[in-house]
């Protein structure tokens, strides 16, 4: 007993306090503080290359003016996973193609690369790279499930607290967009098909201004050919 | 009236004998607990610094036994829980690709260790003290980009060399605890060393 008892209050009284303030105080450290804050937050710019080949043995480049959906070809692999699926598809506005393949040239000409007219291309006109690229849209909807819909005390014979109206769930959806650039290899085609060499991805969260989305996808751009400079560069 | 000053008398001489008697000690302390992985020396781990940022948010909870009243030794054992977060633009490369983004990078670690203190100075002073712990550490390392999340969380030995001050607050029961610990967890489940400074700061009673 005197081992456990002295002066003041018992062991476990001790205890229990330590432990009651430190879950107290552990209340206030939550384990992921900090959040995503703004639509330009969700947008994840990935690039992958080929560690084997010679990118400075490349120096021309074309790009057809037009970016394709790849659900509605079947012949397209950005090498990445893709959700097809009907029921979250949606339909992609192909209003800023224009701009966004512009924006691809103006960072390949800035690395140094001469652009052959994608009109011209042919068996005989081949360019070092070609440059495709793509576009998924889907609509995600997540689902929240409360399990008890509120009304604290309702019924009149339960604790405070343990009333319990009706099940609750909330329902969050948004769109969610992904832009590839790939850049292919003719050369190295074998059985019909083409290789990849390097892919940028930009993937986000859109928003509800075409505007926005715009400026997201072209500075998305940006930072992909940013990130692969010291390879891609045209020596 | 008698009686009850007899059994007040009795209780009294009790706890006073239970306590002198046995002339041990078991103090209870929580403390706040700040953490560091960097900006400091020796806090890398094999991957880098997962989370550069300083920390303030940590709770801890002390017990120490001190089998001789006012003596220089203690055993105890301690848990706690360090946070540490980084909201960063930093891009990360691995094997063949990179990615950049907003990354939020969560860093959770809950030490639960045996310990032995030694205690400079003397009893109802001020007591700087030296101090060692070894157990285990949960590290769950979390990494959120996008609407994607991954993470990593596994059991790691560890040990942390601590060095601390007990400060009487103007009672016998009641003292000021403040430590700077040396956090170490040993390698485990394919993650490396986790290292990390500890700044603790509380109270400890008997």
């Amino acid at each position: 007993m005197g081992q456990w008892m002295t002066r003041g209050r018992p062991l476990a009284t001790r205890a229990g306090i330590a432990i009651v303030a430190t879950v107290a105080l552990g209340g206030l450290a939550a384990c992921y503080p900090g959040d995503i804050s703004s639509i330009q937050e969700t947008q994840v710019v990935i690039t992958a290359y080929d560690k084997e080949f010679d990118y400075s043995a490349q120096q021309t480049y074309a790009i057809p003016d037009t970016v394709v959906e790849v659900c509605d070809s079947e012949n397209l692999n950005p090498g990445l996973p893709i959700n097809c699926d009907d029921d979250s598809r949606v339909d992609y506005n192909h209003a800023n193609d224009a701009a966004f393949v512009a924006r691809v040239r103006q960072n390949m000409n800035a690395l140094g690369y001469t652009e052959v007219d994608w009109e011209t291309v042919n068996e005989n006109n081949l360019p070092d790279v070609a440059l495709i690229m793509m576009v998924t849209v889907n609509r995600w909807t997540a689902y929240t499930y409360w399990g008890c819909g509120g009304y604290w005390g309702w019924w009149g014979w339960y604790p405070p607290g343990w009333g319990c109206g009706y099940p609750g769930y909330s329902t969050t959806s948004w769109d969610q967009g992904t832009l590839y650039t790939d850049m292919l290899y003719p050369d190295g085609a074998s059985n019909e098909t083409i290789p990849s060499v390097w892919t940028g991805a930009i993937n986000g969260v859109l928003s509800n201004s075409s505007n926005t989305n715009r400026d997201l996808a072209l500075s998305g751009i940006d930072q992909a050919f940013a990130q692969s400079k010291d390879y891609l560069m045209v020596p | 009236m008698r009686m009850l000053k007899g059994a007040l008398a009795s209780v009294a001489l009790l706890v006073a004998f239970s306590g002198e008697a046995q002339a041990q000690d078991w103090w209870w302390g929580i403390t706040y607990n700040m953490s560091a992985t960097s900006s400091l020396p020796g806090t890398s781990d094999s991957d880098g610094n997962f989370v550069d940022d300083f920390s303030f948010r940590g709770v801890g909870i002390e017990a120490r036994y001190v089998p001789d009243r006012g003596g220089n030794l203690s055993y105890g054992f301690s848990g706690s829980w360090n946070v540490l977060n980084e909201k960063t633009d930093e891009v990360v490369h691995l094997p063949g690709a990179d990615l950049s983004g907003t990354q939020l990078r969560y860093f959770n670690s809950i030490p639960l260790l045996v310990n032995a203190h030694y205690y400079f100075g003397s009893r109802g002073g001020i007591r700087p003290y030296a101090g060692l712990n070894v157990g285990t550490y949960w590290i769950e390392r979390r990494a959120d980009v996008s609407i994607v999340s991954v993470k990593d969380d596994n059991w790691h030995l560890g040990w942390a060399p601590e060095l601390g001050i007990i400060v009487p607050l103007g009672r016998p029961e009641v003292a000021l605890i403040a430590n700077a610990r040396y956090n170490w967890a040993f390698s485990a489940g394919g993650s490396g060393d986790q290292k990390y400074w500890g700044f603790n700061i509380g109270f400890m009673y008997r």
